[in-house]
Order: C-alpha cells, then sequence, then structure tokens
C-alpha cells in the first residue's frame, strides 16, 4: 500500500469515526442550522385505544420518574391518557406503520400532544421534553390537517427529526386515536414512494395563532 | 411493529457501520442517518428475500448507494467549503479532529460518483470488480473515476498544505 493510499485510508477512518459523535459534540451550529431549515412533519398512524372513561374537568400531572418510567399524565374524572416515556420501541427501525383508523372525529373534545427530542447523548433515541392539551378549535385544526393528509404505508422514521410527537385523540369518553409525528423532520424527495411528507406546521404553534 | 423477520436485528447490529459509511458519501452527519434510513425503509418489503442471499449487507449497501447516487437534489444543495479557509480554526489541539474535518471538506469536493468510488475503495475495501457492480458500471470506469478523484485530491491537498505554511509563514 502506497504512503498515499495509507493516509487516505486513516482520513477516511477518522472522517467516519464523526457519524458516531454526539451531534453537539462537533456540529451543533450546523445541525442547529440544518434543523431550522426543516419544515417538515412525517405522520404515521397507530390504531389505538387507550382507554375509555368520562371527560370532566381535566389537569396535567407531570410526574418524573427513573429511566423508562417518565411519564406526563393527563387525567381526568376516569379518564387518564399517558404520555409514554418513549414514543416507540427504539430498536424499530421503522417509525411505524399505518395499522388505525384514517380519519379521527373532526372535532375532538381534547388532543393530548406527547413532545420528544433526542437524548443529548444518544440522539437515536428519544425523551419525553412536554406534554400540552389542545382544545377547542386548536384541537379542531390538528385534526382537520390529519384528516386531509394522505396515507402511505411504511412510515419511515427520520432520526434526524428536530422532534417527535403522539397526538392522542379524545371525543367523548374515549381516546379514538393516537397519531405519531415528527415535527421538523429531515427531508428527501428521491423516491416517490416513501418520501410522502403530510407538511403539517407544528401544531402547537398553528394552534397558538388559531386561538 | 412487527417487522420481517431478523431486520431488527440486522439493523442493530449494522447501522452503525451503514451510518459511517454514509457519512463518507454524504458529508453530512443528519444527511447520512436520512441515507441509511431511506436505504433501510427500501429493503424492508424485500427482507426475507435478501435475508436468505448470500450477502444481505452488500445488498443494503448496494440499495444505499443507489439512494445516494440517484437522489439528485437533496445531497448536492450542501454547503461548500473552500478547503483552505479555516485552516486557523483547525489548528488546535484536536490532531485527529483536523484530519477528519479536512478529509470531510476534501470530500465534499469531489463529484458524487467520484466520491463513491474513493469511499468505497478505501473506507469499505472493496475491489474495483466489486466497486463496478454496487455501482453498476465497468471496471475501467471504475478504474478512471478513482484516478480522477486522486488528482483532484491530491491538488486539494497541495493547496491545503499550501494556505497552511502561508498561515505559519505570516505569523
Amino acid at each position: 500500500m502506497s504512503k498515499e493510499e495509507e493516509l487516505l485510508r486513516r482520513g477516511l477512518t477518522a472522517a467516519a469515526s464523526r457519524a458516531a459523535a454526539p451531534p453537539d459534540l462537533f456540529d451543533k451550529v450546523a445541525g442547529a442550522r440544518t434543523r431550522a431549515r426543516r419544515n417538515r412533519t412525517r405522520l404515521a398512524v397507530a390504531g389505538g385505544t387507550l382507554a375509555v372513561a368520562a371527560v370532566a374537568t381535566v389537569t396535567a400531572v407531570a410526574t418524573l420518574g427513573g429511566s423508562g418510567t417518565t411519564q406526563v399524565t393527563t387525567a381526568a374524572a376516569g379518564l387518564t391518557a399517558s404520555c409514554p416515556a418513549t414514543p416507540a420501541d427504539p430498536q424499530h427501525a421503522l417509525f411505524n406503520a399505518w395499522r388505525g383508523p384514517t380519519r379521527v372525529d373532526p372535532a375532538p373534545r381534547r388532543v393530548l400532544v406527547c413532545s420528544y427530542v433526542p437524548h443529548t447523548t444518544n440522539p437515536l433515541t428519544w425523551r419525553l421534553a412536554a406534554s400540552t392539551e389542545l382544545t377547542g378549535p386548536r384541537a379542531a385544526t390538528v385534526a382537520g390537517r390529519f384528516n386531509s393528509a394522505p396515507t402511505a404505508d411504511p412510515r419511515q422514521r427520520c432520526l434526524s427529526a428536530g422532534h417527535e410527537e403522539l397526538w392522542f385523540f379524545m371525543t367523548g369518553t374515549s381516546t379514538t386515536a393516537e397519531v405519531r409525528a415528527q415535527i421538523g423532520g429531515c427531508g428527501y424527495a428521491d423516491d416517490g414512494t416513501h418520501a410522502v411528507s403530510w407538511r403539517y406546521p407544528d401544531p402547537l404553534t398553528e394552534g397558538s395563532a388559531a386561538s | 411493529m412487527d417487522g420481517p423477520t431478523g431486520f431488527s436485528d440486522y439493523v442493530a447490529q449494522q447501522r452503525g457501520a451503514l451510518v459511517r459509511l454514509a457519512y463518507l458519501l454524504a458529508a453530512d452527519r443528519d444527511a447520512a442517518e436520512d441515507l441509511v434510513q431511506t436505504a433501510l425503509v427500501r429493503v424492508w418489503p424485500r427482507w426475507e428475500r435478501v435475508s436468505q442471499g448470500t450477502n444481505p449487507h452488500a445488498y443494503v449497501r448496494k440499495v444505499l448507494l443507489s439512494v445516494f447516487l440517484n437522489a439528485r437534489r437533496r445531497w448536492s444543495v450542501r454547503e461548500v467549503l473552500h478547503p483552505g479557509l479555516e485552516l486557523e480554526d483547525t489548528r488546535n489541539a484536536y490532531g485527529h479532529v483536523d484530519e477528519a474535518d479536512l478529509m470531510m471538506r476534501y470530500l465534499r469536493q469531489l463529484p458524487r460518483r467520484q466520491r463513491a468510488v474513493i469511499v468505497l475503495r478505501y473506507y469499505a475495501d472493496l475491489s474495483e470488480a466489486d466497486i463496478a457492480e454496487v455501482l453498476g458500471c465497468s471496471p475501467g470506469t471504475v478504474k478512471s473515476q478513482s484516478a480522477k478523484a486522486l488528482v483532484k485530491l491530491r491538488a486539494l491537498l497541495s493547496v491545503g498544505t499550501q494556505l497552511s505554511r502561508q498561515v505559519e509563514g505570516g505569523r
């Protein structure tokens, strides 16, 4: 092997090792800039009835536990819809597959939005950061946007998305649908089959503007 | 979500290697993750068949290369920095970081296909015949692409060295 080839191999190996480094170690600024440019949302629908109960006054309770037990719970009289500690099993290579209703109630009583951000030490996993409840027109806005979007399967998970969200639609006495969303996701457009992006604005931002 | 048998295990074992390869190709960590994820999404529906083949990883790598080479816009709209522009910033105690940083800058200067040839040859350690098979071209084309890439890399290295000397001389 020539010295030139050896240098090349060494340089490439050194460069490749940076792929595994935490984003904020080398590319903090560049990464933030890249994410700021992104404005895409990917959605996947997972069918799910979480709970059935009566809805009365609603309170939000944050409970921070140990690893894997962090939960933010929205509790109503007899109804509890919880934000899981992670949006999905991190072992899953694909974000999710559609296996639920394609349409939700256009006027849900409430929508619980669980927001996740990448772990700083392990960007391949997500941690619960916040939960927000939407009601009235804000909830209807989210439902309307979801209902007007196309569906495709499988939905891919984009690991460099800004954050992920779970939306729990609650109507009447039950949680009727669970939607997995990626806000500010990575975009690419080379494949007509899989590059489907539902360009949702962040429902929280949108909701704030609407209310 | 239940995936095809063995797919999750494969991803758990090989994802890191795929991301490193994709990082050299795309010269951007986020883009590398996208690239790998796109390749995995494409392979996923065919995994039952792919996993029965002789070398599933080679197949996935080929898909990854195909995604990279066929992406017309996304991967080309990237920041392109002059190789010597930030020499002063990289002159610090972190020599290995400098080396990696310079390598990525130089790689970004190469056309996509030449970059793929260099990465496959000198990082993935594939033979010219294997590279030709992955890229769907003749070994002769691989040879010529490699030669052109090396010429360009030498030139970039030369410019970088000269600028570095100028910076040092100016102090």
